[in-house]
């Protein structure tokens, strides 16, 4: 048997009962075997010296979580050790260093460090018993008699004749933990300093308990003489379990920014909602396989807490011919609520990919992108303002007028499909080379210069026109199929790709409605 | 005593260019590559691209470096990591960008407008140890919070491209590397081509560019696209003027024998 007693020291003295208890979940991570005493950790690590390599070691790796890791409290950690807890303990009361104390004989530790002797001191200092040596060599009878039978058993206990009895430690399912203040705290920002502490508490419980937090509740009590009592509480929930409590603590302080506090706060207490067990990282060691910085899902979780969910988004494919609706920008959060979902999400290029194509050999996409007859007048080539339309009159049309007569029949008959027929010979744009790398997210109307549209100048038309249906899919998105639509709801466009002096490629078209006017409009840009 | 380039990597003579400190990542341009300092982009600085309003072409110049770099990210153990858009002016299509070898999936778009949530947004990126890539739209912004971000982006050895208009052209700047795209405005007629973009090297770490690089940035698709759409036009436009000539002369007969 070998029992360690531990104590840890802030500024202002002894630790609190809240930090000796987080204190006593950090010893739990080096032995099942940890009893509470008054302030002092009880710690039996005989069986554990093993994995972790000896004394020391395990020594300096506790010193190392408590200090470094864990509570920002604790300035000092003091250790003893002993064959019994009564003899740590009272090692650890003579406040000397491990070394030191470890010198001190068992039978001249002083009679004060031993519990139960307490009330008999003044007694047994005028008999001449001030070490436990004294004590033991006195009569037993007759200290079970002048002393009681209790004080002659814990000496027995002390020195490893009877058997200890411990109440080992055993952690609740449910973390809770509560800070109060006589004089109230004023600031919500304060309130973040007070949840650090308790957050540290936390982690000292997930980490001996090898779980992940995944939802907690900060509760606060406002002062019962400024009006509502109620307690306001604050849910925070995460998508992924962690221990992180830095993480943890700079989502608290994204809510609480925002937060003003009607009243002085009295109380704060944090308390787990849901945890669930954590599979820990092994460590690597290699140094550069090691992360440096956040994961992923942290990142999310902060910019949505701070920018709006909405903000935050993620691609999202979708199973339609219509430009504007083949691909979703959805927020990132609610793609993967989960962690298994956010990983589909992200790293899932094979479902992608076969969304994307297979559209492309649907009968639906083929047919509603239909090369169509091209216009008159609207032939994809012809430059309005170039020197050789304006002599040529009537042949070089400005885009999008009227048919005019002098146009040939030639180019109205022609309805092999020229245009947007990549040399592979594959249907529409299912080709993702000839789409456009931005897409506006609503299209917008272009100004006309004459016949031709204009965007930040006037525009060349390259390729075109490719002609898109749209009665099909506004039945489908309204959700009529069988309803005939009406008039001025069925679309008709004629995608171009046209060219800017100013803004390059362009992806426009040309809506033609029932009525029979068109307009034009910019709807991505090859960037 | 001579100076041995070996001796010291921060010195280098005027007339080469730097070796960079860090990583470099092909742009996939080749005649971007031999333009810069290690030949490619800085990984762990600013690339700084000055683009006039209406004028976009990230996803041309950037695309291959993205693709390439998302590949081999430093995600090693997730298997997850996102390249990050805030502030970006559109909407970045997904399957446009699939077929440029960048997987949407792996996009995370942040849609943020003041300037302080940009630089904030950026911030939390580039300290976050699963993105290997930052875009970011700014416009006018102090020199100061460029800095930081060009300090984290060295400290974590991301890649980030700030996108600025031009007139940040004439402001001090902390990036390494700062290009100035346009089109040429000669560019009446190209041939049935898609506009060749024009890349001004502005400042980087060797000897200033002598004249700018012209990069075609279109998918081979699209170009034979358009050229066959070219193609075609100047047939039909040559048998135009054929019919035109053709009914010239009969109006001319005409007025002939009108005037008979």
């Amino acid at each position: 048997m070998l029992w360690i007693a531990l104590r840890a020291w802030s500024e202002a003295g002894p630790v609190d009962a809240g930090s000796v208890q987080a204190l006593a979940c950090h010893a739990l991570r080096c032995t099942p075997r940890v009893s509470l005493a008054p302030a002092a950790v009880l710690m039996e690590v005989s069986t554990s010296l093993r994995l972790f390599g000896g004394l020391a070691p395990l020594l300096a790796q506790l010193r190392q979580q408590v200090l470094a890791a864990g509570m920002v409290e604790a300035v000092a950690l003091q250790a003893a050790p002993g064959q019994t807890a009564l003899q740590a303990l009272a090692r650890l009361q003579l406040g000397l260093p491990w070394r030191e104390s470890a010198r001190v004989a068992v039978g001249q530790l002083p009679l004060a460090c031993l519990g139960a002797a307490g009330p008999h001191l003044p007694v047994l200092e005028r008999l001449g018993c001030r070490q436990w040596q004294d004590l033991r060599a006195l009569p037993r009878d007759g200290v079970a008699r002048r002393f009681g039978q209790g004080l002659l058993d814990a000496l027995d206990m002390a020195y490893g004749d009877r058997p200890e009895n411990h109440t080992w430690l055993q952690l609740p399912e449910v973390f809770e933990d509560r800070l109060q203040w006589p004089s109230g705290v004023e600031h919500a920002q304060a309130l973040l300093f007070a949840a650090r502490r308790l957050l540290q508490r936390l982690q000292a419980w997930l980490l001996a308990r090898s779980q992940g937090v995944l939802a907690l509740q900060l509760q606060w009590q406002i002062d019962a003489r400024r009006g509502s009592t109620a307690p306001a509480v604050l849910l925070l929930r995460l998508s992924e379990p962690t221990q992180d409590m830095a993480h943890v603590l700079r989502l608290l302080a994204e809510r609480l920014a925002g937060l003003r506090l009607s009243a002085p706060v009295q109380a704060l207490v944090l308390r787990t909602v849901e945890t669930v067990p954590v599979r820990l990282e092994s460590q690597s060691l290699l140094p550069d396989e090691q992360r440096r910085g956040e994961s992923l899902v942290q990142l999310l979780e902060r910019l949505s807490e701070r920018l709006g969910s909405a903000q935050v988004q993620r691609w999202q494919p979708c199973d339609r011919h219509v430009p504007e609706c083949m691909q979703q920008w959805l927020p990132a959060l609610a793609v993967g609520s989960g962690a298994s979902s956010v990983a589909t999400g992200l790293g899932g290029l094979a479902p992608h990919r076969r969304e994307g194509a297979a559209p492309t050999r649907s009968p639906t996409r083929s047919r509603a992108i239909s090369n169509p007859e091209p216009l008159a007048g609207s032939s994809a080539s012809l430059k309005a303002g170039s020197k050789a339309g304006s002599k040529a009159g009537g042949v070089d049309q400005g885009l999008g007028s009227a048919p005019t007569p002098s146009l040939p029949q030639r180019g109205r008959e022609k309805k092999a499909r020229p245009d947007f027929a990549p040399p592979g010979g594959s249907l529409g744009w299912g080709e993702g080379d000839l789409l456009p790398t931005w897409l506006l997210p609503q299209p917008q109307p272009l100004r006309l210069q004459g016949d031709r549209p204009c965007h930040l100048g006037p525009l060349t038309l390259l390729v075109g026109p490719q002609r898109l249906e749209s009665s099909a899919w506004m039945a489908l998105t309204s959700g009529q199929a069988g309803q005939p639509q009406p008039a001025q709801d069925s679309v008709m466009r004629d995608y171009f790709i046209a060219r800017s002096a100013q803004a390059g490629l362009l992806w426009i078209y040309r809506e033609r409605r029932a009525d029979a006017t068109l307009s034009w409009f910019l709807h991505g840009i090859f960037a | 005593m001579s100076l041995s380039a070996h001796a010291l990597p921060d010195v280098w003579r005027a007339s080469e260019l730097a070796r960079p400190p860090g990583l470099v990542l092909p742009t996939g341009h080749a005649a971007l590559d031999a333009a810069l300092p290690g030949g490619g982009w800085p990984v762990g600085g600013i690339s700084e691209l000055l683009q006039a309003p209406g004028l976009h072409a990230e996803w041309g110049l950037l695309a291959p470096a993205l693709s390439q770099w998302a590949a081999q990210a430093p995600a090693p153990r997730s298997g997850r990591s996102a390249v990050v858009l805030i502030g970006a002016p559109w909407l970045p299509f997904g399957p446009a960008l699939a077929a440029r070898g960048c997987v949407p999936g792996s996009l995370l778009q942040v849609q943020v407008d003041t300037l302080a949530d940009r630089l904030w947004a950026a911030e939390q990126a580039l300290r976050c140890a699963d993105v290997p890539a930052v875009l970011l739209w700014l416009g006018a912004v102090p020199a100061a919070a460029l800095r930081r971000l060009q300090t984290l982006a060295q400290e974590h050895g991301r890649l980030l491209f700030v996108c600025r208009p031009p007139s940040a052209r004439q402001e001090a700047s902390p990036a390494p590397l700062r290009l100035s795209l346009d089109w040429p405005q000669a560019q009446a007629e190209t041939g049935g081509r898609p506009p060749a973009l024009q890349v001004e090297v502005i400042k980087r770490r060797g000897p200033p560019l002598a004249a700018p690089l012209l990069l075609q940035m279109q998918p081979s698709a699209l170009q034979q696209l358009l050229a066959a759409s070219h193609g075609q036009a100047r047939r039909r436009r040559a048998r135009l003027v054929q019919t035109l000539a053709l009914s010239e002369v009969s109006g001319a007969v005409d007025r002939a024998q009108s005037l008979v």
